[in-house]
């Protein structure tokens, strides 16, 4: 069992045998924690000992490895597809994860439950704590904005106050250290606006300080270019709780822990501290993306309007207008929301509007536990209660192109993972008022319970059951869906494509562009950029396209339109390309993440390394960043710095990527090629397990994330692929 | 394909830009150079590096040598943010090539424009060259309890320089400390080596670095290090430019090429020309030849012609400076001991 930076301070930690993780068929995951006697009786899922260190995980002993003479990638290729198997939850057929990196999550779940006087669960508790404290940074002790990042005032500061809120001492080792980084950085008056909203909920900053967010703006009507309605999903799924609370501007009652905690954050006393000036006060290094001029100017005229001039007519109609959108948000998502952090936000509203013992509050309770997940390093909340969708559809695909899929030992992995898909669609509408478009038919990123669309998963998704659709080795399960279904969903997809003047052909995550690109410059966040409106993204593209290419070559449905939508789709990413040869990457990291999806779909349309300068120019720019053992490595620097910055070592997954690419452009130097399955052959454990080694996933440029899965998923890819195409066995 | 790791720390003024694009300009071909870019905020970062890009795109070197990036965040006035930034070297390099060490902090508090109006009337070839009209605060001290401008331009830097010694060592690197053509002794009291007691600190600091090269290119040489000082000359920055309006940073624009005319060697007044000396040490000083203990300067002739001039520095107080700065070095290295352990285990 790993030790851990909260083991050797002597940090209390709960007993891993007793955790069970409880999944539905809808995807749902939460923790439970048992008494000795209850866990005697309820055996723990192989993934929950895998994950928890379990000396009773059933670990593989495959009769090849890396050490046997002629293992050869396939061999690779089957052992990692078999000890991914047994991360299968096998009744609801998700592959679970714990999926995390950003460090301003667990704010919202601790700081709802203190203000709301819910004391968390003592396992909960002792959990958090080791989460946070195993994530402080080696040298200052501070957090930043994800779990390897440098230390910011907002990383720290939120960590801190979490710690304290959790019943850490200020002496304690951690909380003096993590202290003495946060003054260094100038203390709390430095964090960017999310940091100073929750602080302030806390009663730990004054909102005088805080940027305005008037609800006003979703009394305009819906035609002007600037409602709030149109920015992007996540940006306005913050406003609409966030307006609310700095309309009332809510600060929780004054306890002697909080009291304690204004003279801990601050480098002066806090009664001296003249909060209004402080609006645009954020610490350089927080600092990703400085307000615009035109922002700045906005701020100070909406703080003017709401000192003088709003009444008290126009405050009461905003007020219940932005109520009544956080009642359809908790309806179109069960509660849910599209992310804990505005979930956090909604649920501190609702405690105000209903009270604590609320039917209301009470289900925002309950759905708080999708997104708490436990693991080795302790507890934390994730960046969406989960990756179900996504991780299912690629394993059915990735068990199909490497081979795998029609083999009797993964018949139950795929059967299982499939039905999980067909549940996954949505199959109702969004509440009418709640600016959301169609979605019946599309599939979300997680659950269906989630209920936000997303491009490229519902690409996936149709391309991975077109998959087994196809295959008559499952036709007892071919009924589950039907073709009906999946024409709902390309109808839905096909929707989402930008084929206005913006961007011609391209696909963003969400929905399609609704406001001026001009709105950017009003973008409050300072930490994200590209937020105010749904941009494009190469790799939705990429993947929309996969999935267009495949039900355009099985089905007849809008077979014309689908050729144009694939056509023009394959310009945009071509014209995306930048003059070396890459492509950013905005939800993995970074160059190799879209190197990977833009040459799969480049290879659809049968572009190729000899045909196709894109290609040549892809694969070149990719080989050049191989490195000496043979593999690719990228640090989330790259995402950063929208430059290719090298990882400390190689990595299996950016490797994998890589060859997924020079593959499907059928790169015509093998040796190349060879170097980098080799190490993914040997950097495999005897088990057939990958080790983690790096975050793979970014989000809004600046903010890790971890995809736990895409460590099996991508190898398995990469071998089985190579397999195919250059090793000559027997299936 | 060779790879080569070039750290510049003050990247984001405009003497480091230009640093960056000279060694753009003639490093070696088929080289990989990694150019760590140093700030103390993200913002910055993204800026030059921005430019730098534009500038390479420009070069005429993009098929023969490949650049990519990397970044540092630090504060030379706080020691734990130094040894953050050689936590991250350490990390994630196995050699560094080139250090620049250009870090360049006063505390200004405005223009003292009457002996500015009065020393350019009496003597203005000095009064552009030997500006005394700065109005430097006095004694003021970083968090850490050290003189801040000591710190910031001296001893932050070295400490830096002492924790990555192994990978400058595997690099068989150039160390360049920039320094200034105002580094005179007379700005230097041996009673106070952190600046305290001083109203010319920036200068004071310079003259530290004079010194502590002096002290410490041997041993280095010794190592495969080959450290040199230099000093930009003249030009237009932005610490100055903070306090001019238009028309008196046009003004001073006219008497920097007065002072050119009448014949004053360090008039380099852009960028460019300034980061002359730091680059000609790196990749056109032959180590086997050219001196080390004095310093190169950016030089431009009258007619605009750039070339190196090479000064004598006086060694008076080099042993006192270093001695104290080393007895500081073990201090903080006693301080910071314990400050790094083991949190961020991967799983």
């Amino acid at each position: 069992m790993t030790e851990f930076y909260s083991d050797t301070i002597g940090l209390p930690k709960t007993d891993p045998r007793l955790w069970r993780l409880r999944t539905d068929e809808l995807g749902r995951e939460s923790w439970e924690y048992l008494t000795p006697q209850q866990a005697a009786n309820d055996p723990p899922s192989t993934f929950t000992q895998w994950l928890l260190q379990d000396p009773k995980f059933p670990q593989p002993h495959p009769e090849r490895n890396k050490h046997s003479p002629d293992f050869s990638a396939f061999d690779a290729c089957h052992n990692g597809a078999s000890f991914f198997k047994l991360l299968q939850e096998p009744d609801s057929g998700i592959f679970p994860c714990q999926y995390k990196g950003p460090m301003f999550m667990t704010i919202g779940y601790v700081a709802v439950n203190y203000i709301a006087g819910i004391e968390i669960p003592e396992h909960e508790r002792i959990e958090l704590i080791r989460y946070i404290v195993n994530t402080a940074h080696p040298v200052d002790g501070g957090w930043g904005l994800h779990s390897v990042d440098k230390s910011t005032v907002f990383g720290t500061v939120l960590n801190y106050v979490i710690l304290r809120l959790l019943g850490l001492p200020k002496d304690h080792p951690v909380c003096a250290k993590a202290r003495s980084t946060l003054l260094r950085l100038g203390g709390a008056i430095g964090s960017p606006h999310w940091g100073k909203i929750w602080l302030s909920a806390l009663n730990l900053y004054k909102w005088e300080g805080v940027n305005p967010a008037p609800p006003e703006t979703w009394l305009l009507p819906y035609s002007l270019p600037m409602h709030p309605g149109r920015w992007w999903v996540h940006t306005r799924g913050v406003y609409i709780p966030v307006s609310y609370l700095s309309l009332v501007k809510f600060s929780c009652p004054m306890t002697p822990l909080l009291e304690e905690l204004r003279n801990e954050i601050y480098t002066k006393p806090f009664d001296k501290i003249n909060f209004s000036k402080n609006r645009n006060t954020v610490c350089g290094v927080d600092l990703y993306y400085p307000h615009s001029t035109t922002l700045n100017i906005a701020n100070s005229l909406v703080v003017f309007y709401e000192k003088y001039l709003r009444n008290r007519f126009i405050y009461s109609l905003s007020k219940k207008k932005v109520y009544d959108l956080i009642k359809t948000e908790l309806q179109n998502t069960d509660s849910l929301c599209i992310a804990p952090v505005n979930q956090a936000f909604c649920a501190l509203v609702t405690l105000i509007e209903e009270g604590v013992d609320s039917e209301a509050f009470q289900r925002l309770q309950y759905r708080f536990k999708d997104a708490l997940f436990h693991g080795p390093q302790g507890m934390t909340i994730m960046g969406t209660n989960g990756v179900q969708t996504w991780d299912c559809a690629f394993a059915i695909q990735y068990f199909f192109v490497a081979g795998l899929a029609e083999r009797p030992e993964f018949y139950n992995t795929i059967v299982s993972a499939y039905k999980f898909l067909c549940h996954a669609q949505f199959d109702t509408e969004c509440v009418p008022g709640s600016y959301r478009d169609k979605r019946k038919g599309a599939w979300g990123f997680s659950t269906k319970t989630q209920g936000y669309t997303v491009a490229d998963c519902t690409a996936e998704a149709i391309k991975a059951i077109i998959m087994v659709k196809n295959s008559p080795v499952f036709s007892e399960v071919h009924h589950m869906i039907s073709s009906e279904r999946l024409f709902e969903g390309i109808d839905v997809l096909l929707n989402l494509q930008n084929i206005g003047s913006f961007e011609y052909g391209s696909f963003a995550t969400y929905e399609k562009i609704k406001a001026p690109l001009a709105m950017e410059t009003l973008n409050p966040a300072e930490v994200f950029g590209n937020i105010m409106v749904e941009y494009p993204y190469v790799e939705c593209t990429d993947s929309s396209v996969l999935g267009l290419t495949y039900f355009h070559k099985y089905f007849d449905y809008r077979k014309e339109e689908i050729r144009t939508r694939i056509r023009i789709a394959i310009e945009f990413i071509k014209k995306s390309q930048l003059p070396d040869g890459s492509w950013y990457g905005s939800w993995g990291i970074c160059f190799t993440y879209a190197g990977m999806f833009a040459l799969e779909a480049l290879h659809t349309v049968g572009e190729t390394y000899e045909n196709s300068s894109t290609v040549r120019k892809g694969c070149d720019f990719l080989v050049s960043k191989q490195m000496k053992d043979g593999g690719w490595g990228e640090s989330m620097k790259s995402s950063e710095l929208h430059s290719y910055v090298d990882s400390e070592k190689s990595l299996v997954v950016q490797t994998a990527w890589a060859l997924i690419a020079l593959l499907f452009a059928e790169y015509p130097n093998k040796e190349v090629i060879d170097r980098g399955i080799d190490l993914l052959k040997n950097r495999q454990e005897e088990s057939g397990e990958w080790k983690f080694e790096s975050v793979e996933g970014v989000f809004n440029h600046s903010c890790a994330i971890e995809y736990p899965s895409y460590r099996f998923l991508f190898p398995i890819k990469a071998l089985g692929m190579y397999s195919r195409a250059y090793e000559t066995h027997t299936l | 394909m060779n790879r080569k790791v070039a750290i510049v720390t003050g990247t984001n003024s405009n003497l480091g830009l230009n640093i960056v694009f000279r060694l753009i300009e003639t490093e070696d071909t088929n080289v990989r150079l990694t150019i760590v870019v140093t700030s103390r905020t993200l913002p910055r970062v993204q800026e030059v590096i921005n430019q730098i890009k534009d500038f390479y795109n420009k070069s005429g070197r993009v098929e023969d040598l490949e650049i990519d990036f990397d970044y540092l965040l630090v504060d030379f006035t706080n020691m734990v943010s130094v040894l953050n930034a050689y936590y991250d070297i350490n990390k994630k390099y196995r050699a560094i090539n080139y250090l620049f060490v250009n870090a360049a902090q006063g505390i200004f508090d405005g223009i003292d424009w009457i002996g500015a109006v009065k020393e350019v009337f009496t003597n203005p070839l000095e009064a552009v060259t030997n500006p005394t009209y700065k109005i430097q605060l006095v004694g003021v001290k970083s968090k850490d309890d050290m003189g801040l401008i000591f710190q910031a331009n001296v001893f932050g830097p070295y400490y830096f320089i002492s924790k990555i010694l192994p990978q400058l060592t595997r690099g068989k690197a150039y160390i360049v400390w920039i320094s200034s053509i105002m580094s005179d002794p007379k700005y230097l009291s041996l009673n106070d080596i952190e600046l305290l007691k001083t109203n010319a600190s920036y200068e004071g600091s310079k003259r530290l670095v004079d010194l502590l090269h002096l002290a410490t290119y041997k041993d280095l040489k010794k190592l495969g290090i080959n450290q040199y000082v230099v000093q930009p000359g003249i030009f237009t920055s932005h610490s100055f430019s903070e306090y001019l309006n238009f028309f008196t940073y046009f003004g001073m624009l006219c008497l920097f090429y007065l002072a050119r005319l009448l014949g004053s060697p360090w008039h380099n007044i852009d960028g460019y020309k300034a980061a002359n000396a730091p680059v000609y040490v790196t990749r056109l000083a032959n180590p086997n030849f050219e001196k080390q203990d004095v310093k190169y300067g950016s030089a431009t002739s009258r007619d605009g012609m750039p070339y190196i001039k090479t000064q004598e520095i006086d060694p008076t107080g080099m042993s006192d400076v270093f001695a104290y700065i080393q007895k500081k070095k073990l201090e903080w290295d006693e301080k910071l001991k314990d400050q790094i352990v083991e949190t961020r285990t991967p799983i």
